[in-house]
């Protein structure tokens, strides 16, 4: 695991600077964006649909075909790695959908995330079911059993095997109850206790902020803003754009509905 | 008779079921790569073989000696090679282009007529076999006889459904195949270099239509469509099995081998390959996906 808040060299965790990805040449879906992080941040993306906030993620990621662009992991060059060896070089990854192997067992999708582990395959495996007790008591479940709550912790646990730097989650509580949401936060936070940056993408963007250091806003494939997380909570402007009716909180909630209701919805209305 | 056919299909099938759900590649050229595997065997074990000092004995009742053994190694190489390149050259451009399930599978056909046309022009149209002479069978029971190549291959059968199980499920390449069937994007972001897995699957695949193949060889007699002919029973075997499925295509293979030989009794010998149509028919109007397949 990563210590303090850069690496020796005095890098943040994370530098990405003018990336430009998407599916098909030509046809950019995020474009010339930067972004650095510290490993001691959790860092929210938020924005409206289709602006490119999974994209950005992805590219980082490698995990698209057309990515330019510099990408940095712990003061390394990574912009030519793929999904793979980025993984492999320390960023775990949490996509959105279908982010655990179905058909596998619970103890074999952790094998697949510690696939580039090597003689402490077993170990790793005790360690990270240690802070899942839901997923210990019956590794040979199938993951295709598994409630939707207990399948985004498997994903985690799975990207948490190679022991990442950094843990990238595509929307990690989309579709989850308010308690599950409130248990992924809670997972997602203890993990980052343990020196990993996060990266989030995140629809319930209100909650989200309050679990992070720093909010990125993403319009049209382009980074809008990039603040302190409280800032933005406070701040009137964002709340009524990007905010929604998100938040949780009832005081909020009146004052949230008349803004929504003044603009465009935005993104994260409650499920 | 009908297990030896059902043994054979059930191997064939078990590599098509694999190259479908692992690759997505529906793979019309596989019984023409188990015509490969035919010919290089009967290379080695024929005269030109002979010349190499390759042929030669047999071992106990069997019909056949080392030089099938040699001949099997070649075959093996030889199929297993074909099949690295095919996804090279041809497969692995074709995902890349972002080829659907339909684009594999004409080029597959096409592969498998120049496969076919290859081997016909180096042998012609005729009928070979490993080893001439007749091979008597031994009585088990009262009524039932069979040959010793024959509980030859059954026993292979039955050794490669063990070893691919064992592959599939107890060794983390054959979890890393499994996993890429389930969900190749995930696989990535796990770092399992699916591109790797794939050539694995495609190595598979050809040792498996190898081996299909000389038991094929040891069973008939050896003719350029000998692979071809038994196209449509490996992908009845698969799909009725439930495709993607191995356990599901060796019984698969087992049923439909069993179910020719049996339909005899009531129809004429000369239908008995509308058998494997009368099975794919039936599933998919059935049980789409199959006896042991997941959810379609």
């Amino acid at each position: 695991m990563s210590e303090g808040t850069t690496d020796p060299g005095g890098e943040p965790l994370v530098r990405i600077r003018g990336l430009t990805a998407g599916y098909v040449s030509g046809i950019d879906i995020i474009h010339d964006v930067d972004l650095e992080m510290r490993a001691d941040e959790i860092v929210t993306i938020i924005g409206p649909n289709g602006a490119g906030k999974s994209t950005l993620i992805k590219g980082l990621m490698g995990a698209l075909p057309y990515i330019t662009g510099e990408r940095r992991l712990a003061g390394g060059d990574v912009s030519n790695l793929d999904a793979p060896r980025l993984v492999a070089a320390g960023a775990g990854y949490v996509p959105q959908r279908e982010n655990v192997f179905a058909s596998l067992s619970i103890r074999e999708n952790l094998e697949m995330g510690g696939y580039r582990r090597h003689g402490d395959l077993e170990q790793r495996i005790d360690q990270v079911l240690e802070m899942f007790p839901a997923l210990r008591e019956r590794p040979r479940e199938r993951a295709s059993r598994l409630s939707g709550g207990q399948r985004q912790m498997l994903a985690i646990a799975r990207a948490l095997m190679l022991d990442p730097q950094l843990l990238c989650l595509d929307e990690p509580t989309a579709s989850l109850s308010p308690a599950a949401r409130v248990e992924i936060f809670e997972l997602v936070a203890n993990v980052h206790e343990g020196g990993v940056g996060v990266l989030l993408v995140e629809q319930n963007a209100t909650e989200a902020l309050r679990w992070s250091d720093r909010g990125v806003v993403m319009v049209n494939g382009e980074k809008a803003l990039d603040a302190p997380a409280e800032e933005m909570l406070e701040s009137g402007d964002v709340g009524r754009l990007f905010l929604g009716r998100g938040g949780d909180d009832e005081q909020e909630e009146d004052a949230e509905r008349a803004a929504a209701a003044a603009n465009e919805p935005g993104e994260g209305s409650p499920s | 008779m009908g297990w030896i056919v059902g043994s054979i299909i059930a191997v064939g099938a078990v590599g098509v079921t694999l190259i479908y759900g692992i690759l997505g590649v529906g793979d019309f050229a596989y019984g023409d790569s188990m015509t490969v595997a035919m010919f290089a065997v009967l290379f080695v074990v024929s005269a030109e073989g002979a010349n190499l000092g390759f042929q030669g004995g047999s071992f106990g009742p069997l019909s056949f000696g080392w030089g099938l053994v040699v001949g099997l190694l070649f075959a093996i190489v030889l199929a297993v090679g074909l099949a690295l390149a095919l996804e090279v050259l041809v497969y692995r451009r074709l995902r890349r282009r972002g080829g659907s399930f339909f684009v594999f599978a004409i080029a597959s056909l096409g592969i498998g007529i120049m496969l076919r046309a290859l081997v016909q022009l180096i042998w012609g149209p005729s009928n070979f076999r490993f080893t001439p002479g007749i091979h008597k069978a031994i009585e088990i029971t009262e009524g039932i006889r069979i040959k010793p190549d024959q509980i030859f291959i059954i026993a292979l059968t039955l050794v490669i459904g063990v070893g691919v199980y064992l592959l599939l499920y107890r060794t983390r390449f054959g979890k890393a195949m499994r996993a890429t069937a389930d969900n190749p994007e995930l696989a990535e972001a796990s770092g399992i270099r699916t591109d790797r897995v794939r050539l694995g699957t495609w190595a598979l695949g050809g040792l498996l239509a190898a081996l299909a193949g000389v038991m094929l060889g040891i069973q008939t007699e050896v003719r350029f469509d000998s692979g071809f002919v038994l196209l449509l029973p490996l992908f009845a075997a698969a799909i009725l099995g439930g495709i993607g499925s191995p356990g599901g295509a060796l019984i698969g293979g087992l049923v439909v081998g069993i179910g020719q030989e049996v339909s005899t009794r009531w129809i004429d010998t000369g239908f008995k390959p509308a058998i494997p149509f009368i099975v794919v028919t039936a599933v998919l109007l059935l049980r789409p996906r199959g006896l042991f397949g997941r959810d379609a």
